[in-house]
């Protein structure tokens, strides 16, 4: 995010709609008005103590690329993000937005029968219910519970290592896929780090996509204090969400005004973008076995976000005999929650199909991204095999 | 902030033309390469064409022209760079675009193609989607989109002698399009049939027609091919207001290229700080609020262009300044003279810019040195009135080159 | 083309158009020329405050209860174009609090209600204000649109049988026997001629007063003085907001739809058309207007602008119905012409009243008993009311009406809201559509949207001439208003602009072709 302008300030835009050129979003749909218009444009006509008129306003995914884009330095995402706020704090929220985000949750309670609930969640007149009662769009396949909880096996495991390092997994990943959080703590294992996991709550992102700051500010404050405890002991901490690193590293303190996050910000890193900086000190284990299959790797809008290029790709690269291309499509279109959404399913799946279309033309053996809502949404779209990067560089470590 | 982790060979700072050329020429020779911009340049608000020198007479080749201008522009970049490597630099541009969509001169001369006003407008290179206007016949229909607010065929048709046409966009539920949204309609098979069905309704036997610069952003040529295949006529583009459809296909060339070999690319970020020891720069920090990364390099291009990305700032107290290295910017003192009394005057503020010296280090009044380790590219340079020259493109393309192969000299 | 009615009004300002409307609801035929569009003067280059009067309360009572009165006839007949925003009255530490009583005590002599208001309220209210006032003093001030004021007033004096040429300037008054038998005007549109004999004639030409009695050896003592304002990107302020010192530059900011407008100065002026606005006058009115609201620094300033004010220069001796130190009504039976009145000074709030004066002075002339009822019969476009909300609106494309697409980004005008004028008003001069549109009024002052307006009009009106000169012109009448605030994102605006119209569109050279000759 560029520096001058903190608050929702549309004085910075220049009208050039270079903006509304990149957004995912207003490319496929004329419901929503692009970011110039909703963010800046919009900006001017509102007026605090009025009702908002602007329920197009939920339609911004908040992906970030109009930001990225922006050459005035304008948060368009942020004005979007603040007047979303204050139109559903008005309209209210319906019960649907509070389980999508929310769904942390639950994850204790199906910890008991994961299996149970699998089944469930798959069947078929339970989705046409969930879809017609709650409208949630019942030809989403739903996250799959994993047999347990990562912490769950993490505390059968024994982690050994000359330094430490706290990893942040994330609550998709505890829950549902586990496999990401055993290959991030096995390379970093391999890295000779003995891993930690510090108390964490969902880290607030799918809150804050739902316009809920209050809500995502009460999780963040936990995450907070849990995570400066291992920074006051000299740790460093790593992610594998590229979103819940995101709203950790910069959201927190910009958006949610947390300013001791900031202190988190100098120590949290992606986990590859760790892993690159052990390899220029040259303290990275780079001993790996050939691959030879061939894989695209897609960035997820997180991960632009973040500023740190492409980490991913750069470890990638290094393993003998692995294609890796970059694909140069702006936005899987899942937008976290937002496409669950029966009502945006549409919108989020014609987002998508430049993605798909590009992956289908590539024909690749695995597609691979570092965002759990693209992984979701790739596999929806191509039904082909969907991993996180660390996931293949766990396979290759010898 | 820890020092060391981003270090690079080359950072370029600005991800306009100048930028992406320079990263493009330091990446072909073996640098490792940072790229770094507050947003993605000005490529998508102006660049449909690549200009070289508009004032070159049509009858002139643009070489002697060029000579000719560098004679009496000694102060101006061409005149810096040398007419071998301004030649050198424009075929590496060209390098990077397949025989599918590509840029073309005429005849080593200008060429003038139509505007969205129905004016004519001098430029070098144009891409394989446009026509230049000497060899459009006069049969010629411009073509419109009822909901297409940024083009009005009706305006060009009447001053460039043509019929014009106002096609309804089929399936539009509303009543507005952008530029993005009617190239990705074009894309479309199914869309261009209905469209070239239409069109087909109305022609009179013209073997020309012009339609706004929105035939498709991933391979426009393609969409040409099979619109003139149907319609059994040419088909050209014509500019329209920004944003710039064309502009973007030169961008994300650029973009793929760079990643593909490896470049590191970061758009969305603002260079807020740079670390200066004496007459050297150490680091850049790059905002990306809370955070700010530290990177280093042995080598900066300066390529952030002129006041619309920030490269050149001015304040309400006569203030003009260079924002990230604070160079020397060449101004007149007063605030008042910057402007002229009418908008269609040649402002003085045109001129103003970094001075540099013949290898594109930044230099003061005096001719010192600033800094050693950064070289000026692109538009932010002094010398040149870009607007009236109508040389955007060409500055771009060969400071960019140049700055970067001078730093690699050192 | 000869005309004869009744009375002749020189002059489209608020002033004259009120002139129409008042005495055509009276019954009497009545013809406006005006050589312009409506306020080309004064009434169309001000704050658009809609005054409670409380600025006058200690200098001038009668004017302030004037105020007062017309404020409440204002916000009863014309509701559309006003927002009813509420002002402050704030004192600075550097202002002492000696004034603060009095301008109580005289407000509530003039009958203008005050509310003292604590500071955190005040803050509440207006976040942007600075903390530093000592006090705070809440009046009904308001935002009113001159442009929906006078236009509505226009419309319901056609209504009621007034018609208006406009683009029309008198050329000749010619007197007989101490009247004036006949104007003389001409159609500076077309070169149509008209000879119009009408029973009275009135001179409502603002600033341009003695330019109009000099075709009848005429002079007044009048003193131009020129008042610039600077408007914001965005609003910055939801009331008005006045500091409470003796009258001075700079202290008012009044917020007006999607813009803050800062005001004002006084600088005598010679013309009535100097409109530029010097650097000074810009520095001087961010200064004094950063003392109200500190951001006023750092803001983006979108647009400079002034407006000449005609001050009559009263002697001691007062002749004629001088009705207050507010405006003027002469009646130049006193020089020997029996027919002529001219109405002049006075303040946009008071237009209707000077409309009444003058109406009843004709009336009494005519010797007819017709009364006034413009402060009882609401303008008839009372219940088109379009605030910001509802052009935000028509963002909303869910709503099952299709809505045509939108011109001016900035300020959300429709397609459909253009072509509707273009056709229900006959304007001699297309670009009038402009003072009836909220079309360039926005963040890049036209920048995009004039190019769109000249496309459209060209698609409806396929006879009109050389659409590239009239954007040239377009552009250089925008360029007055930009130049005296070229810094920051308005620097950045500014060089996209160029970018496009000399750069893309090739409009710098005279014949937009290469030169033969470098």
């Amino acid at each position: 995010m560029k520096q001058n302008h903190y608050k929702n300030d549309p004085d910075p835009c220049i009208r050039c709609s270079i903006c509304t050129m990149v957004c995912p979003v207003s490319r496929v749909t004329s419901l929503f008005p692009g970011p110039k218009q909703a963010g800046p444009g919009a900006q001017r006509f509102r007026k605090k103590r009025e009702l908002s008129v602007d329920p197009w306003i939920e339609l911004c995914l908040g992906c970030h690329l109009c930001d990225i884009s922006c050459p005035s330095g304008v948060n368009i995402s942020y004005i979007n993000l603040i007047a979303k706020e204050k139109f559903l704090e008005e309209k209210g929220r319906p019960l649907r937005d509070w389980i999508l985000s929310h769904f942390h949750l639950f994850g204790d309670l199906v910890s008991v029968f994961p299996s149970l609930v699998n089944r469930i969640l798959r069947n078929y007149a339970m989705k046409w219910l969930m879809d017609k009662a709650l409208r949630i769009e019942k030809d989403r396949e739903l996250p799959h519970y994993s047999n347990e909880k990562l912490t769950k096996w993490f505390k059968n495991h024994i982690s050994k290592g000359k330094r430490k390092i706290a990893y942040f997994y994330g609550c998709y990943t505890n829950n549902h896929e586990i496999d990401v959080g055993k290959a991030a703590i096995e390379v970093l294992e391999a890295n000779d780090f003995e891993v930690i996991l510090p108390k964490q709550e969902c880290c607030g992102i799918p809150m804050l996509g739902n316009g809920n700051l209050k809500g995502a500010k009460k999780l963040a404050l936990k995450n907070v204090s849990a995570l400066l405890e291992s920074i006051n002991l000299g740790l460093d901490i790593v992610f594998t969400s590229t979103s819940c690193g995101h709203m950790i590293k910069h959201d927190y303190d910009k958006i949610l005004g947390i300013s001791e996050a900031k202190e988190i910000s100098k120590h949290i890193f992606d986990i590859f973008e760790f892993l690159r900086n052990l390899k220029t000190f040259g303290t990275f284990n780079s001993n790996f076995k050939k691959l030879p299959i061939k894989a695209i790797y897609f960035a997820p809008c997180h991960l632009k976000a973040l500023g740190i290029g492409l980490p991913a790709i750069e470890i990638l690269r290094l393993i003998p005999d692995f294609k890796i291309e970059y694909i140069n499509v702006d936005c899987c279109g899942l937008g976290g929650t937002f496409g669950f959404k029966k009502e945006k399913y549409r919108i989020s799946q014609e987002i998508g199909n430049d993605l798909k279309k590009a992956i289908n033309y590539l024909n690749p053996d695995i597609v691979l991204t570092d965002c759990e809502g693209c992984r979701i949404q790739i596999r929806h779209l191509t039904g082909l095999k969907v991993l996180h990067p660390i996931q293949i560089l766990r396979d290759v470590i010898k | 902030m820890r020092k060391g982790l981003m270090y690079f060979d080359i950072i370029v700072i600005g991800m306009g033309l100048s930028g992406l050329m320079a990263a493009k020429t330091a990446v072909e020779s073996g640098m490792k390469v940072l790229i770094v911009g507050k947003g993605m340049g000005t490529l998508c608000l102006f660049s449909n064409t690549i200009d070289l020198l508009g004032t070159i007479p049509l009858s002139m080749e643009v070489e002697k022209g060029l000579y000719k201008w560098i004679i009496i522009h000694p102060e101006h970049p061409y005149s810096k760079v040398g007419l071998e490597n301004i030649k050198k630099s424009f075929l590496e541009f060209n390098s990077i675009f397949s025989s599918h969509y590509s840029f073309k001169n005429e005849n080593e001369r200008n060429c003038l193609i139509p505007t969205p006003v129905g004016t004519l407008r001098p430029t070098y290179m144009i891409p394989n989607t446009m026509v230049p206007w000497n060899h459009q016949e006069e049969k010629r229909v411009i073509l419109g989109f009822k909901g297409f607010k940024d083009f009005y065929a009706d305006w060009i048709a009447r001053r460039l002698n043509s019929r014009s046409i106002t096609l309804s966009i089929p399936d539009l539920i509303r009543n507005e399009v952008t530029q993005i949204h009617l190239s990705r309609c074009f894309e479309k098979r199914l869309f261009r049939e209905r469209i070239i069905n239409e069109i087909k309704k109305h022609l009179q036997g013209e073997k020309f027609l012009g339609f706004p610069a929105i035939l498709g952003i991933e391979d426009p040529y393609s969409v040409k091919s099979d619109l003139e295949q149907s319609l059994e006529a040419k088909i050209f583009e014509i500019p329209v207001l920004p944003p710039s459809i064309p502009g973007l296909r030169i961008f994300n060339r650029f973009k793929e290229w760079l990643i593909a070999k490896g470049a590191t690319f970061l758009m969305g970020y603002q260079v807020t700080k740079a670390i200066l020891k004496g007459k050297r720069c150490e680091g850049i920090e790059v905002s990306n609020a809370p955070i700010t990364n530290l990177y280093c390099a042995d080598r900066y291009i300066l390529a952030t262009g002129r006041f619309i990305g920030g490269g050149l700032k001015a304040t309400s107290n006569s203030s003009l300044f260079e924002t990230i290295f604070n160079l020397p910017v060449t101004k007149p003192k007063n605030q008042n003279e910057w402007f002229r009394k009418n908008f269609f005057d040649d402002h003085m503020i045109h001129e103003m810019g970094i001075l540099t010296n013949k290898s594109f280090q930044p230099i003061s009044n005096e001719g010192d040195i600033v800094l050693e380790n950064i070289w000026v590219c692109g538009t932010i340079l002094s010398g040149h009135k870009y607007l009236y020259e109508k040389s955007k493109e060409g500055i771009e393309i060969s400071t960019g080159y140049m700055a970067v192969k001078s730093a690699l000299e050192k | 083309m000869k005309i004869k009615t009744e009375v002749l009004i020189i002059g489209g300002g608020a002033t004259g158009t009120g002139i129409a409307r008042d005495l055509s609801l009276r019954g009497i035929p009545t013809i406006l020329i005006e050589k312009g569009d409506l306020l080309s003067g004064a009434s169309g280059r001000n704050h658009g405050l809609l005054h409670s009067g409380a600025r006058y309360a200690l200098t001038d009572p009668e004017a302030a209860k004037e105020c007062i009165i017309e404020n409440g006839i204002l916000k009863k007949i014309a509701p559309h174009c006003i927002e009813d925003t509420g002002g402050l009255f704030v004192g600075l530490p550097e202002d002492g609090s000696k004034l603060k009583d009095q301008f109580i005590k005289a407000c509530k002599k003039a009958e203008i209600p005050t509310q003292i208001i604590s500071r955190d309220e005040a803050l509440f209210l207006e976040p942007n204000l600075n903390p530093n006032i000592t006090f705070c003093i809440k009046v009904p001030d308001g935002a009113i649109d001159p442009f929906e004021l006078v236009f509505d007033n226009k419309r319901d004096a056609e209504i009621h049988g007034g018609t208006f040429f406009l683009h029309t300037e008198a050329t000749q008054i010619i007197v007989e026997k101490n009247k004036v038998k006949r104007v003389l005007a001409k159609d500076l549109t077309n070169e149509d001629h008209y000879d119009i004999a009408a029973s009275f004639v009135i001179n409502a030409t603002g600033a341009w007063v003695n330019h109009l009695l000099r075709y009848v050896g005429l002079k007044l003592p009048m003193a131009l003085s020129k008042g610039s304002l600077l408007l914001t990107n965005k609003r910055l302020n939801q009331m008005v907001i006045n500091r409470l010192r003796p009258p001075s530059d700079g202290d008012i900011i009044v917020p007006n739809k999607t813009v803050s407008i800062l005001g004002t100065t006084s600088l005598r002026s010679e013309e009535p058309n100097d409109f530029d606005v010097n650097p000074n006058e810009v520095s001087l009115l961010i200064e004094e207007g950063a003392k109200l609201i500190p951001s006023v620094k750092s803001t983006r300033f979108i647009r400079a602008y002034a407006g000449v004010r005609p001050l009559f220069m009263s002697e001691k001796k007062v002749d004629d119905r001088e009705i207050s130190r507010g405006f003027v009504l002469i009646d130049h039976e006193r020089d020997g012409i029996n027919n002529l009145i001219t109405i002049t000074g006075g303040k946009l709030i008071t237009y209707r009243l000077m409309a009444e004066k003058t109406a009843d002075l004709i009336c009494q002339k005519m010797g007819i008993n017709k009364t006034c009822s413009t402060h009882l019969k609401p303008l008839p476009g009372v219940n088109r009311k379009k605030d910001l909300k509802d052009r935000l609106k028509s963002l909303d494309t869910s709503l099952s009406k299709k809505r045509t697409e939108i011109l001016c980004d900035c300020e959300l005008v429709e397609r459909e809201e253009f072509e509707e004028v273009f056709k229900n008003e006959n304007l001699k001069d297309p670009l009038d559509i402009l003072h009836r549109i909220r079309l360039a009024k926005g963040t890049c002052q036209g920048g995009f949207c004039l190019y769109r307006l000249l496309g459209v009009l060209i698609e409806l009106n396929k006879e009109i001439e050389e659409p590239v000169n009239i954007l040239k012109n377009l552009l250089e009448e925008r360029w007055k208003g930009i130049r005296p605030i070229l810094w920051g994102t308005s620097l950045q605006e500014e060089e996209l602009l160029e970018g496009i119209y000399k750069g893309i569109f090739n409009l710098s050279s005279p014949s937009s072709l290469p030169m033969e000759d470098i």
